[in-house]
């Protein structure tokens, strides 16, 4: 075993590490925002913001990522130039927002028309109703899948070394070419996914915790 | 306070509500009975647009109620915005209580008042501890509403509505989901509420109540109201449709009569066999 590989490429773990995790709460974030809206409007009365919507699903749900990826970096629509992180950014984005709004669309459908009702008769409107009744029930409902997708997101963002974004993946095949123990090289590179995925789940049972999503109610 | 005029409701073919006039009036306690499948709930819940009239026109306080169904036949989303002063003046009580289940008892008051109306919180709280007294159920205040029995919950709900200070309380069957022995606390607090001139709209299958309480019964078969009086005209002479309808609900064990009620068509055949109709 050589572990001197991690005083001569620790900074660049560090660095990639860095970046995984940028891109990783990036799309995470921009996933469950876009996720929402395309699942509010796969709920709308309106048969067009329907149908566009679920072919968007039907689209990014069914393509590889790497395939996105590429078609983003080096395919650019309207003639755009994007930087590596930034078509990484939009690919991976718009691919697990189809998963994400999935995910949100079941947690609102499975709120209790009956409690939506309750909203409705004391007067609120459907923005109140939105923020104050659906989502709050929504989200307990919805945290295990919801952290399991994003557990996944973060793992898959090591696809984006291949449009040559500097992520800890990136960094791990450099550290592997150059000194060959591939062993020790993808062992740190592991652990560094590891821990933090580990965090994900960590904020999972915080989450669940401070929810009272144990008390069954 | 509520005026109705040629309201029709239809659910695909089938006719519900059919040419409904009704004017109720401040103070009015307006007990509304009949046969399942009648209409009594759809037309209670015309009145606060939870269910969208096919056509006809509500007036609230004078104010018409202007109202637009999308393509699946649900309150637009415009006139989702537009109709909350509706619903503010109209309280409505459930027959599945439907409380927040995440919000404590007392979250479940003050919300629609701090969200909805802009009161500031501790005004609010005043007012729910001083409802809760008045349901009897100020040590519940922190609990949440899983852990309260169906005839608490449902007397937290009521104390929701009130909290909204509505001109009106609507309420859907309140005691037909609860425990026959906790029916009497609901009971209670709506004859309490009665009393202090409360404007109320009841669907209700407790006849006692119809008969006692109310000052105006009206009678419902097929999307119509055939009986409209005080409950001494009503029951004192009753039509033989309600005659029957009235047999049919002393005949039948409670049990036995729920179950008959999933299927009014079985019901109405059964009843007709009984009773040689």
């Amino acid at each position: 075993m050589n572990w001197d590989i991690i005083d001569n490429y620790g900074p660049i773990y560090l660095s990639g590490a860095l970046t995984t995790l940028k891109i990783s709460l990036s799309v995470i974030f921009c996933a469950t925002v876009l996720g929402y809206f395309i699942a509010l409007m796969r709920l709308s009365s309106l048969r067009i913001l329907r149908a566009v919507c679920f072919v968007y699903v039907w689209v990014f749900r069914g393509v590889p990522i790497m395939l996105v990826l590429f078609w983003f970096y080096y395919a650019t629509p309207f003639g755009l130039n994007l930087t590596a992180f930034v078509a990484a950014l939009c690919a991976c984005s718009m691919a697990s927002a189809a998963f994400k709004s999935e995910i949100i669309r079941a947690g609102l459908m499975s709120v209790d028309k009956g409690q939506l009702e309750a909203a409705d008769a004391v007067g609120m409107n459907p923005f109140q109703r939105m923020v104050r009744i659906t989502i709050p029930q929504a989200i307990r409902l919805i945290i295990p899948p919801y952290i399991n997708n994003s557990v996944i997101i973060l793992k898959e963002s090591a696809q984006v070394s291949i449009i040559t974004v500097p992520d800890l993946m990136l960094g791990a095949q450099r550290a592997y070419n150059s000194t060959f123990s591939v062993a020790e090289t993808l062992g740190v590179a592991g652990v560094l996914y590891l821990t933090m995925t580990s965090g994900i789940m960590l904020f999972q049972a915080f989450i669940e915790k401070k929810l009272r999503m144990n008390k069954g109610g | 306070m509520i005026r109705i005029r040629n309201l029709n409701k239809r659910f695909k073919e089938k006719s519900v509500l059919n040419a409904i006039d009704l004017h109720i009036k401040e103070g009015e306690v307006v007990s509304i009975i009949g046969p399942s499948g009648a209409g009594k709930s759809t037309l209670l819940r015309c009145i606060n647009m939870l269910e969208v009239p096919t056509d006809g026109e509500i007036y609230a306080n004078d104010r018409l109620v202007q109202y637009k169904s999308n393509s699946q036949g649900k309150l637009s989303f415009f006139s989702k915005m537009r109709l909350t002063w509706l619903r503010q003046e109209i309280g409505m009580v459930f027959q599945q209580f439907n409380l927040w289940p995440n919000k404590t008892v007392l979250q479940n008051i003050i919300e629609g008042p701090c969200v909805v109306k802009k009161i500031p919180r501790d005004q609010a709280e005043l007012k729910a501890r001083q409802l809760l007294q008045k349901v009897g159920l100020l040590d519940k205040i922190n609990e949440y509403p899983t852990s309260l029995s169906g005839g608490q919950q449902q007397r937290v709900a009521i104390a929701r509505a009130l909290a909204m200070e509505p001109k009106i309380i609507l309420f859907d069957e309140p005691t037909s989901a609860l425990d026959p022995e906790l029916v009497h606390e609901v009971l209670e607090i709506m004859v309490q509420l009665a009393g202090e001139g409360m404007t109320m709209v009841v669907v209700t299958h407790e006849m006692n109540f119809a008969r006692n309480v109310s000052t105006r019964v009206l009678f419902m078969e097929d999307g119509r109201i055939t009986g409209d009086g005080s409950p001494e005209e009503l029951f004192g002479n009753p039509s033989p449709r309600m005659t029957r309808f009235m047999r049919s609900l002393e005949q039948f064990k409670p049990e036995e009569k729920s179950a008959l009620r999933e299927k009014d068509d079985a019901y109405a055949a059964h009843a007709s066999i009984v009773h040689g109709y």
